[in-house]
C-alpha cells in the first residue's frame, strides 16, 4: 500500500473481506485497537464484526470481550501463539487480516519476517481461511514483498496518485 | 526559601542540525517521488498548528497578525529571504505558507537526494528551539497519524540522512568504529545545542537493552513528551535516529522504550530493548507452529 492511501486501502480491504466473508480476526500491530474501532465504526463498518488481537497498545497481556492484548512489539512466536489460541477460541471467524507486516521490520530482520508471513498463510491455508497481509510501501522490506508475493495467491498494489 | 529554576537552558540550536534535519526528512521520503509532496504538506500543516498551540504565534483566525508574527520569527531566524510574497485567495484570506519549503536550505541542494557540500555549512548561525521543534513535533505527528507505529521506519531513514548529511558537511568525523562514530555524533549534538549532555550504557550479555541519560533535554520535555500524551509511541529524538542508523550497520534494531523517566529540568533516563542481528522467527519456530493444533 502507498503510505499516502494507507488508511483509505485499509478501510477499504476490510470493509471487502467483512461484506464478503463475514467475521474477521483483526491483527493490529500498528495501531491501538480503541483508536482502530472508533476510526472503523465511523467508516460503517459494523461493531460486532470483527474480533482483534493487539500487539501495539502498551498493556500487559490480557483479554476482553472482543481483544486479545498481547503487549507491545511481542515476539513472532508470541504472534504465533496468541493466533492459535484466538483460532480456537472464536470458532466463528472466517478470514484473518493483518495490519501490518511493515512494523515488524522495525524490531525484526527481514528473513524472520518473510518466514513468518510464510508460516500464517500456511497455517490459514490449511483451514481454509483467507487473509489480507498489509505491507505499506518503504524502502525497507522490499525483499519481504518479493517474497510474499511468492507464497500469496494474489498481489494487490493500492494508491496510485492520480 | 527561592525555588530552583529548571535548567532547560537552550532556547536556540545551530542552524545545520536544522538543515540536517530537513535533508533527511527530504531524503527519507525521495522514494515516494511526487506523492511525498502529500506527506510534506501534511507535515507543514502540524508544523503550524504547534507554533499556534504553543502560542509562538496566534491563532490563523485573525489572519493578519497571524500572518505578520509568523513573518518576524522567520525573518528572526534568518529565513526571510525565502518568505514568498503574501498571497490571498479568490475570497481574500491569507494562505499559510508551505514551512518545509521555507526552511529547506536550497532547494539544489537537498530536493532529489543529492549531496550536500561543504559549502552550505552554516558555521555559528543559530535558529530558535521551537522552530527546530516544530519540525520534529510536525513530522512525528503527521507520519503517526498517517502511518502509526510503521513511522518509525521513515524516522529511522531521517536519521540516516541527517548522519549523511553531517558526514559530508565534516561536523562529524567518519569513522568504522561505531562507537568513536557514537562518540562523535553525540559530541556534535552536544556543542549544537541539542543538550547539555548524553550517555548510553549497555546492559545485559550479550546487550539487550540500550540506557540513554540526558541532561537538559528540551525535545523529551516537549515534543516528546506532548507526543507520548497525545497517545503516539513514535520517538524522533534526532540524535537517537542518527544513534539507530549507526548501530543499524551492526545489526541492531531499536524495539520499545519500556522505561522513560523525564523531569522538568530536561533530566532524562529511557531503557530501550535491542535486538542483536540474529533471526529471530527460525525454521525451527515455524515447523512449531505449523505443529499447533487449532
Amino acid at each position: 500500500m502507498n503510505p499516502v492511501v494507507y488508511q483509505e486501502g485499509v478501510m477499504s480491504a476490510i470493509k471487502y473481506f467483512s461484506e464478503r466473508f463475514g467475521m474477521g480476526l483483526y491483527i493490529t500491530l500498528n495501531k491501538p485497537y480503541v483508536v482502530l474501532q472508533g476510526t472503523f465504526e465511523k467508516g460503517g463498518l459494523a461493531p460486532g464484526n470483527l474480533v482483534y488481537l493487539d500487539s501495539i497498545t502498551n498493556t500487559p497481556e490480557r483479554r476482553t470481550e472482543s481483544c486479545h492484548y498481547l503487549g507491545r512489539m511481542r515476539e513472532l512466536t508470541d504472534l504465533c501463539i496468541a493466533l492459535v489460541k484466538m483460532m480456537s477460541e472464536e470458532k466463528e471467524i472466517k478470514f484473518v487480516f493483518v495490519d501490518s507486516v511493515s512494523t515488524l521490520l522495525i524490531y525484526n530482520d527481514s528473513k524472520s519476517v518473510a518466514r513468518f508471513c510464510h508460516s500464517v498463510t500456511e497455517k490459514l491455508r490449511s483451514m481454509s481461511l483467507p487473509a489480507a497481509l498489509v505491507f505499506v510501501e518503504m524502502e525497507e522490506g522490499k525483499d519481504v514483498v518479493a517474497q510474499m508475493a511468492q507464497f500469496c495467491d494474489a498481489y494487490v498494489k493500492a494508491g496510485e496518485l492520480k | 526559601m527561592s525555588r530552583r529554576v529548571p535548567d532547560v537552558t537552550y532556547k536556540r540550536i545551530d542552524r545545520t542540525a536544522m538543515d540536517a534535519l530537513l535533508y533527511g526528512l527530504h531524503k527519507s521520503l525521495d522514494y515516494m517521488g511526487e506523492q511525498r509532496r502529500v506527506i510534506l504538506e501534511r507535515m507543514g500543516f502540524v508544523m503550524l498548528r504547534y507554533l499556534v498551540e504553543t502560542g509562538t504565534v496566534p491563532s490563523p483566525d485573525s489572519p493578519r497578525e497571524f500572518a505578520a508574527s509568523l513573518r518576524r520569527l522567520l525573518i528572526k531566524n534568518g529565513y526571510g529571504p525565502r518568505i514568498p510574497p503574501q498571497s490571498k485567495t479568490a475570497r481574500g484570506t491569507h494562505t499559510p505558507p508551505n514551512l518545509i519549503e521555507i526552511l529547506t536550505p536550497t532547494n539544489r541542494h537537498l530536493v532529489g537526494g543529492a549531496s550536500p557540500k561543504s559549502s552550505v555549512s552554516r558555521g555559528k548561525e543559530k535558529v530558535d528551539w521551537v522552530l527546530y521543534e516544530m519540525v520534529l513535533y510536525g513530522m512525528t505527528k503527521a507520519l503517526d497519524e498517517q502511518l502509526g507505529v510503521q513511522g518509525q521506519l521513515i524516522l529511522d531513514r531521517i536519521g540516516t540522512g541527517m548522519l549523511d548529511y553531517l558526514l559530508k558537511l565534516r561536523a562529524i568525523e567518519r569513522s568504522d568504529d561505531p562507537k568513536i562514530l557514537i562518540q562523535s555524533v553525540i559530541d556534535y549534538f552536544v556543542k549544537a545545542g541539542y543538550a547539555k549532555s548524553f550517555r548510553y550504557e549497555l546492559e545485559g550479555a550479550p546487550p539487550d537493552t540500550f540506557v540513554s541519560r540526558y541532561e537538559s533535554a528540551r525535545y523529551y520535555t516537549t515534543v516528546f513528551r506532548r507526543i507520548q500524551k497525545e497517545g503516539s509511541a513514535l520517538l524522533s529524538c534526532p540524535l537517537c535516529l542518527v544513534g539507530h542508523s549507526i548501530w543499524a550497520t551492526q545489526g541492531w534494531k531499536f524495539g520499545d522504550a519500556f522505561e522513560v523517566r523525564i523531569k522538568s529540568d530536561g533530566q532524562v533516563l529511557i531503557k530501550s530493548k535491542i535486538y542483536p542481528s540474529t533471526e529471530r522467527f527460525t525454521e525451527k519456530d515455524a515447523l512449531r507452529f505449523s505443529q499447533m493444533k487449532v
